[in-house]
């Protein structure tokens, strides 16, 4: 299911995606599709997807902080003025880790290739999660540095959300897994709050 | 070759014999002095390179925040952080490397630390007991005085190689009540098992290990024909034939000797000796000391003297006659003293200090001599001086006889021993709970230590100088062992070690006394009418006194 368009990008892997409204698309995203730390795959030109994480929500909202007295009521724009209720919209960031290719095989950090304008990004399946990280049959993270170096407070709770999910992908490297997740909570919830 | 690992290398630690492994240690296994190992190829051989852990420092300190109010707990408040408890565990361990063990080498150092990521282990009771000794318990020349401290009680058995300890010497050192008498008493025993059998003195300054006599009823220490003797010398059965004294012993034990004295006292001691040999009674002496150097026939012994002579004979007789001691004739014979499978107590109280001395003094010599007449084929069967045996000799309070600072009468022979009693078999064991009052050249040639809690720092200061086998981290563990924890170290081990002292089979005769248990038992029924009974006056005493008024009248 497709849960937006790529329409801006701060960096090479950082994107921002504005998530389809209503008449937009086929089937609307539910908010889940697009949730903080959601893994989704944006369309490249070659075939192949760039693999990202969402780790961060705004709302575009040009009505906020008009508080003037409205000419029609808001019921009546839907019919005479449709196209400025669609000026609201959800965007999500979304923070490229890697890349699949057509034949599902994963490429792991910074891709070459960058997403155009209007690249549809969608939810990836549990099995595409599970081939972006399988690598000779056991997990690898190795777009972890892109993560840690996010220059966010959100940065933290991303990474343990991560780790949440892969661990129950991938049981067998739990305790791996659980090693980083451990490291990260103490990190962020202990230190800073001493 | 045992379980999962412990922990994971992280790198070098501050010397080149040290390394640093990361832990979360959820059991608390890795206690300091705990031994583990790393998996090493070594000549194409994959050995287990042992370890001994120096230091812990936990990694992950709650911050100080969190310990502001001592009701609560900081992992109640990693809690309301939805921090997981288990998690915060996480330590530091430096071991400093043993290395793998070698029949004939012993501990060989790979001189090559851990790759970093490497697995650690907890050594394994089996391979411990494998390789931190030489000695087996049971085995013949094992003393088995514990078990290994950082493992439950009994997991690793600990035995001192008897070999070691015989040949270059032991000491037992420790403050007031750490235990050093009992793990004396400890090793005496295994000495006097069927299996080692030795020939044992010990020199018992407080009447202390009479208690050993147990043994002799006890079925440990028999085997077949086989029983250990025990025979305990009470202070008037000790003898010292004033001939086998030395010319040092007669200016140490005769009081305030002037110069002229010494002179006069060295001139008698060899006039005697040429005159009547070996053998020679106190007469005879006081009567080489009147008869001057001239050789002048005494025929009046109340004859006016030169006043030096007379004072030395006035000093001579004060010493050589009024004590119980010394005699013209007998000296306990070594035969009776040493004997293997026996276990002599010699008890030296109510002995002034100077005589348990010269005592011990001339003990140590006659054997020392008989010895070495013995290897070198002089003395013969039914000689006096024949002892074709090696024997070993516990002395208590040894500061007392090798004191620190002074040259006693004791510390000359004592040294003399130390260094070449390995060659005759004579061997000492020096018990000590003053090792800053005991002569440090005394205390360095004994190659063996047990050092138990030590507190006093001057006392902690001379073990670190004289003992060096012992590494600078057990040292550091002296103030902090309990009661009847030892560390062992020497040649009588493979590494040093911390051990936890076996239970004796014997009584043990060093308990401190209970003095308010006594002071309550003074008033206890029984007592207080023995007292009553003891002052009353006899039956119609009263009644035919005379009262007040008789006397007046």
């Amino acid at each position: 299911m497709f849960i937006g368009k790529i329409v801006s990008a701060s960096s090479h892997i950082d994107y921002v995606c504005q998530v389809f409204a209503k008449g937009e698309a086929e089937v609307v995203p539910e908010p889940s599709d697009y949730g903080f730390g959601q893994f989704v795959a944006i369309e490249a030109a070659d075939g192949s997807s760039l693999v990202g994480l969402v780790h961060n929500t705004s709302l575009l909202n040009p009505e906020f902080g008009n508080l003037g007295p409205r000419l029609s009521p808001h019921e009546d724009l839907a019919v005479f003025a449709p196209d400025y209720l669609s000026e609201q919209a959800t965007l999500v960031a979304i923070l490229v880790v890697g890349l699949l290719d057509a034949h599902l095989q994963a490429r792991q950090g910074v891709p070459s290739i960058a997403a155009h304008p209007d690249a549809r990004a969608r939810a990836l399946a549990r099995a595409e999660i599970d081939a972006f990280h399988r690598a000779h049959g056991h997990l690898q993270m190795a777009y972890l540095p892109l993560l840690t170096g996010l220059q966010s407070a959100l940065a933290p709770s991303l990474l343990e959300q991560t780790f949440a999910l892969l661990s129950t992908l991938f049981p067998a490297d739990s305790a791996r897994i659980n090693v980083l997740r451990a490291n990260v909570a103490w990190r962020a919830r202990i230190l800073p709050t001493g | 070759m045992s379980e999962l690992p412990i922990g994971t290398t992280k790198g070098p630690g501050e010397t080149p014999q040290d390394y640093t492994f990361v832990t979360p240690d959820p059991e608390q296994r890795c206690k300091y002095g705990e031994f583990v190992y790393y998996d090493a190829a070594i000549d194409g051989q994959q050995r287990a390179i042992l370890g001994r852990i120096t230091q812990r420092l936990p990694l992950r300190l709650y911050p100080d925040t969190f310990m502001s109010d001592p009701a609560v707990p900081p992992q109640a408040v990693a809690d309301l952080l939805a921090y997981p408890r288990d998690d915060s565990e996480l330590y530091q361990i430096t071991a400093t490397i043993l290395g793998y063990y070698d029949e004939g080498l012993g501990f060989v150092n790979p001189r090559v630390p851990p790759r970093p990521g490497a697995p650690i282990y907890i050594a394994p009771d089996a391979l411990l007991g494998e390789v931190l000794c030489r000695a087996t318990p049971g085995q013949r020349g094992a003393v088995h005085i514990g078990s290994l401290l950082s493992r439950p009680t009994d997991a690793v058995p600990i035995a001192l190689d008897a070999t070691g300890f015989t040949s270059t010497h032991l000491a037992i050192i420790a403050s007031t009540g750490a235990g050093k008498s009992y793990l004396a008493g400890v090793i005496l025993e295994e000495l006097m098992q069927p299996h080692n059998r030795a020939a044992v003195l010990i020199i018992d300054p407080h009447a202390e290990y009479d208690t050993l006599s147990e043994m002799q009823n006890n079925p440990a220490f028999a085997d077949g024909e086989y029983r250990a003797v025990v025979r305990v010398i009470r202070p008037q059965d000790i003898q010292v034939r004033v001939s086998s004294l030395d010319l040092g012993d007669l200016r140490y034990l005769l009081p305030n000797l002037s110069d002229k004295m010494h002179h006069e006292l060295g001139q008698a001691y060899n006039r005697v000796r040429r005159k009547y040999g070996e053998r020679w009674t106190r007469g005879q002496f006081r009567t080489t000391l009147l008869e001057g150097e001239a050789g002048r026939p005494v025929t009046d012994p109340n004859e006016e003297v030169d006043a030096t002579i007379g004072a030395l004979v006035w000093r001579f007789n004060s010493v050589m006659e009024h004590s119980a001691i010394f005699n013209d004739h007998t000296n306990i014979p070594l035969s009776d003293l040493f004997c293997p499978g026996q276990c002599t107590v010699l008890q030296l109280n109510e002995i002034p200090d100077r005589e348990q001395q010269v005592v011990v003094a001339t003990l140590m010599r006659r054997l020392f001599e008989a010895r070495k007449d013995t290897e070198r084929g002089r003395a013969k069967d039914d000689d006096e001086n024949y002892l074709p045996y090696p024997a070993f000799v516990l002395i208590e309070e040894a500061h007392n006889f090798a004191p620190a600072n002074a040259e006693i009468i004791t510390t000359q022979v004592l040294k003399q021993i130390l260094s070449e009693g390995r060659k005759f078999g004579v061997s000492i064991g020096l018990i000590s709970q003053r090792p800053g009052k005991l002569d440090s050249d005394v205390l360095s040639q004994c190659m063996t230590q047990c050092i138990m809690r030590i507190v006093n720092p001057v006392d902690q200061a001379r073990v670190a100088e004289s003992v060096e086998s012992v590494g600078r981290d057990l040292l550091l563990e002296l103030p902090a062992l309990s009661k009847g924890q030892v560390i062992v170290a020497g040649a009588s081990v493979n590494t040093p070690l911390m051990v936890r002292v076996r239970q004796r089979l014997t009584p043990h005769g060093a308990e401190n006394p209970d003095a308010p248990a006594e002071w309550a038992a003074w008033f206890d029924d029984a007592r207080t009418r023995a007292r009553q009974r003891g002052r009353a006056l006899p039956p119609g005493f009263i009644e035919t006194a005379p009262g007040r008024d008789d006397l007046l009248r």
